[in-house]
């Protein structure tokens, strides 16, 4: 479903990945782990097309990265970043903004889906119309989850997705990573994390950098 | 220029004018406010641009040379794209390119209909009207193309974590810069739009205070500077869109990507 070949990233003059490779089937639950400066983040952005590799070919659904329409490409292989970032209104608005690209148009917002995440995270109903200034670091990591999940992404890219969050959120967060993966036999993720214990219980496969 | 309706300043008179300033360098120097120096440096700039410039345009008016004055509004729109630029905080390549480009076509496309489809001068490069209006188009859309070069980089620069995470979820690059276009254009507009807002009412217009002062009927100088403003309007909207979506253009890739590594502080 997506492979990656031959992957190789440079930073001043230091060059990264080594002719890495990646395969990516569906239900696969992989850790992306590597030390600091190992460039994780950047494979991440690497993968959802935001950057570009020195070398090395990426393929999704039996096609080359070249021939996608990015914005198509993305949708189905979602990079969730650790910094969640919001637009000045309400929580259900960034997340509605996103139904409006014209890459989106095709899906609607499931509230009953919507709802379902929200009672698995413990958010009350009023968390949607909290303002992005009145949203802790955790409840921003939490609506950007939301809003990733609710575009039905075939691949996730989540780059340290608990960092902000206390022990009982991350909890609930692994549940409902859990539940998506097993929603659809074709889902499949990424997952970066500074919680090795972590990684060993939610993932299956191993990237090492 | 015998027969001008206007008294002629001679030297002693300009010199009485140049003593007002003296007044406040004394105050600046009593109070020790340290703006003695500048305002000297200031006066002799001016003064010795000025007289240059006159010099200049005394000669482009004697020759009446269309190639030449062809020439002389070349150099000034290069000039005045290049300004733009040197104004800005932040540059990416090819950002000079950008702005002459929009400048140069905006400042001539507006101007040139000026001058052969509503002023109608005959010939149409007299150098009268040509070099007056050129200058003024193109020092106001040199500011509208500087705030709004600024403005975008700015807003791709601080709004990089925004902008990234709506391309990730499936926007385009328009989609993705779309609300940093309409801000870069609007900063651009602001001084064009504000001027027009309070024109006579704070102040008479520089252009038309000199037409009345020249000894040209109010409402004859009232009709002028419409047509001047409109031409302002005109050009800056033209010039700030056109440089604005260059700057889209080359800091949004078409695989929508946000180039902003390309951008540098200055």
């Amino acid at each position: 479903m997506f492979i990656a070949k031959n992957l190789e990233k440079k930073i001043e003059d230091r060059s990264l990945w080594n002719g890495l490779e990646i395969t990516i089937q569906g239900g696969d639950r992989i850790a992306l782990r590597g030390p600091s400066g190992s460039g994780k983040t950047l494979l991440m952005r690497t993968l959802s097309a935001l950057d570009e590799p020195v070398q090395g070919d990426i393929e999704f659904e039996g096609k080359p990265l070249s021939e996608w329409h990015l914005p198509e490409y993305r949708r189905r292989v979602r990079y969730v970043p650790q910094d969640a970032s919001f637009v000045s209104g309400t929580v259900r608005k960034s997340i509605e903004l996103f139904f409006s690209f014209r890459a989106n148009r095709s899906l609607k917002l499931d509230e009953q889906r919507l709802q379902d995440y929200m009672n698995l995270l413990q958010l009350e109903p009023s968390f949607l119309n909290k303002t992005a200034e009145n949203l802790s670091g955790g409840e921003k990591q939490l609506s950007a989850l939301l809003r990733s999940l609710l575009l039905e992404p075939q691949i996730l890219l989540l780059d340290e997705p608990t960092s902000n969050l206390d022990e009982e959120k991350v909890e609930r967060v692994e549940k409902l990573i859990d539940d998506w993966m097993n929603s659809r036999s074709s889902h499949s993720f990424i997952w970066t994390s500074h919680d090795s214990r972590q990684l060993d219980r939610m993932t299956r496969q191993t990237i090492q950098l | 220029m015998e027969d001008t309706q206007y008294i002629v300043i001679s030297n002693l008179q300009l010199g009485l004018a140049a003593l007002l300033l003296l007044v406040n360098i004394g105050l600046s120097i009593a109070l020790k406010l340290g703006l003695a120096k500048d305002l000297i440096i200031a006066s002799i700039r001016m003064a010795v641009q000025l007289v240059l410039v006159g010099l200049i345009l005394e000669w482009v008016f004697e020759m009446r040379e269309p190639w030449f004055i062809l020439l002389m509004a070349f150099f000034m729109a290069g000039l005045a794209g290049y300004s733009a630029v040197d104004r800005t905080s932040r540059r990416y390549p090819g950002i000079f390119w950008n702005s002459l480009v929009t400048i140069g076509t905006s400042a001539f496309l507006v101007t040139g209909l000026a001058i052969t489809g509503i002023l109608r001068v005959d010939p149409w490069f007299d150098p009268q009207y040509m070099i007056p209006l050129l200058g003024m188009v193109l020092g106001n859309a040199l500011t509208g193309i500087s705030l709004g070069l600024d403005r975008m980089m700015e807003g791709c620069v601080q709004n990089r974590n925004w902008i990234e995470t709506m391309l990730s979820h499936g926007a385009t690059r328009w989609e993705a810069a779309h609300e940093h276009i309409r801000e870069a254009l609007r900063t651009g507009m602001i001084p064009t739009v504000n001027a027009m807002m309070i024109m006579g009412i704070v102040s008479l217009p520089g252009m038309m205070t000199g037409q009345i002062l020249a000894g040209a009927a109010p409402m004859d100088a009232v009709r002028y500077q419409m047509v001047i403003m409109f031409m302002i309007a005109a050009c800056t909207a033209l010039a700030t869109l056109g440089v604005v979506l260059f700057a889209y253009n080359r800091l949004f890739s078409r695989d929508h990507r946000l180039m902003n590594h390309l951008i540098r502080q200055k």
